[in-house]
């Protein structure tokens, strides 16, 4: 079989295709190989070089999560259901009005002042929690979304949170509870 | 034993969890210049850039036990390099290119910038395998910008203009190997 050359291929890439070249391709697998690794090649081409960053950050970050645990996912999960009322008042806020969110559950009681971004997805959450028993024991207040934990925060029985990052509708506010329980609330306003 | 190094993504997250440092180190040397470089290229100067690359791998290591897919992390550390340089640049009231809504949702599948920018770094990767004369020869004829002319690689490779085609053919060959040993695009 005779194989087109080099610069026919070239040119058929770059997406001058000619019918008779394809009809080729179709015909070699050695040629349709060869293309397929022209093609990759020039798509990682076209992005530029890849720059390093300093081996000291490394080293620095390294330093930082040494004294770091991954936030766990939640062994046992309560959903916080909101009053009805609570997400339509959330719902039809606008956007950079507080809403205010409370409930009780057993053992635990929570509020959070949940204000939606105006323009910057900026999000801002105040919250506390009140636990019956182990108030002298850190909780964990995460904010998530799908598989990245934004950002994470201790507090204490009664003490206040607060959380102003940039997220996606869709958040979910999780509060690591000292025996194990996690509570976790949604984005009222998704 | 193997090194850290040659373990896919699921068992070096696997032994992060576990608590292993060289696991870690060897997740930020993968990926190291793919964050670096997404950083950059949203028009964060050099010293933000840093900051936010410090920030993308501090969220990763929190988010560790929550990966679903880990051979899909160029993806998770796009959507995690975008978001944080678009809160550094509100942080500083600073108008940085290309810093779109779409920066911050994480629900984005990994665009073909993305998936190209790994692209080119496991070519890389794997060009440092296959040495030299082909890693040498398969740069300039395919990462040079702008593209250069024969005559011009004949030029900067030193070899002779009759020689380059076979070397190219050949040098293609050898790199279509070593991404079918490695997996590379696949």
């Amino acid at each position: 079989m005779k194989h087109p050359s080099w610069e026919q291929w070239l040119t058929f890439v770059s997406g001058d295709e000619t019918s008779e070249l394809a009809v080729h391709l179709e015909a070699c697998g050695e040629c349709s190989r060869e293309v397929e690794l022209i093609r990759r090649l020039q798509s990682a081409g076209a992005v530029g070089s890849l720059v390093s960053p300093p081996d000291a950050l490394l080293d620095e970050i390294e330093s930082q999560t040494a004294s770091m645990r991954p936030v766990a996912n939640a062994q046992t999960e309560e959903q916080v259901e909101w009053e009805l009322a609570d997400v339509r008042g959330a719902q039809t806020a606008s956007p950079g009005e507080p809403v205010f969110l409370a409930r009780s559950l057993p053992g635990v009681q929570l509020s959070v002042l949940v204000t939606a971004p105006q323009a910057e997805r900026r999000w801002r959450l105040q919250g506390q929690v009140w636990v019956d028993r182990g108030g002298d024991r850190p909780i964990r207040v995460v904010l998530a979304h799908a598989d990245h934990v934004l950002c994470e925060l201790q507090t204490r029985d009664g003490d206040q949170f607060t959380i102003d990052e940039v997220s996606d509708h869709g958040w979910k506010l999780e509060i690591h509870l000292a025996d194990d329980r996690t509570l976790v609330i949604e984005d009222p306003f998704a | 034993m193997s090194s850290a190094q040659d373990l896919n993504n699921s068992e070096l997250v696997r032994r992060c969890l576990d608590g292993d440092d060289d696991a870690w180190r060897a997740l930020m040397q993968r990926y190291k210049s793919l964050v670096y470089t997404m950083a950059l290229r949203t028009g964060l100067d050099q010293e933000a850039a840093q900051e936010v690359f410090q920030l993308v791998w501090i969220e990763l290591y929190r988010s560790l036990a929550r990966i679903r897919e880990p051979d899909a992390l160029p993806g998770w550390l796009s959507i995690a390099t975008r978001r944080l340089c678009y809160r550094h640049a509100m942080d500083r009231s600073r108008w940085v290119e290309g810093t779109f809504e779409e920066m911050v949702d994480p629900g984005e599948a990994p665009d073909a910038f993305v998936e190209n920018l790994d692209l080119r770094r496991k070519l890389e990767e794997t060009l440092d395998e296959v040495g030299e004369p082909c890693a040498s020869l398969i740069r300039i004829l395919f990462f040079h910008s702008p593209p250069l002319s024969y005559d011009e690689v004949a030029r900067k490779t030193e070899m002779p203009r009759g020689t380059i085609g076979p070397l190219r053919s050949r040098c293609l060959t050898k790199l279509m190997k070593a991404m079918k040993a490695t997996e590379v695009g696949s």
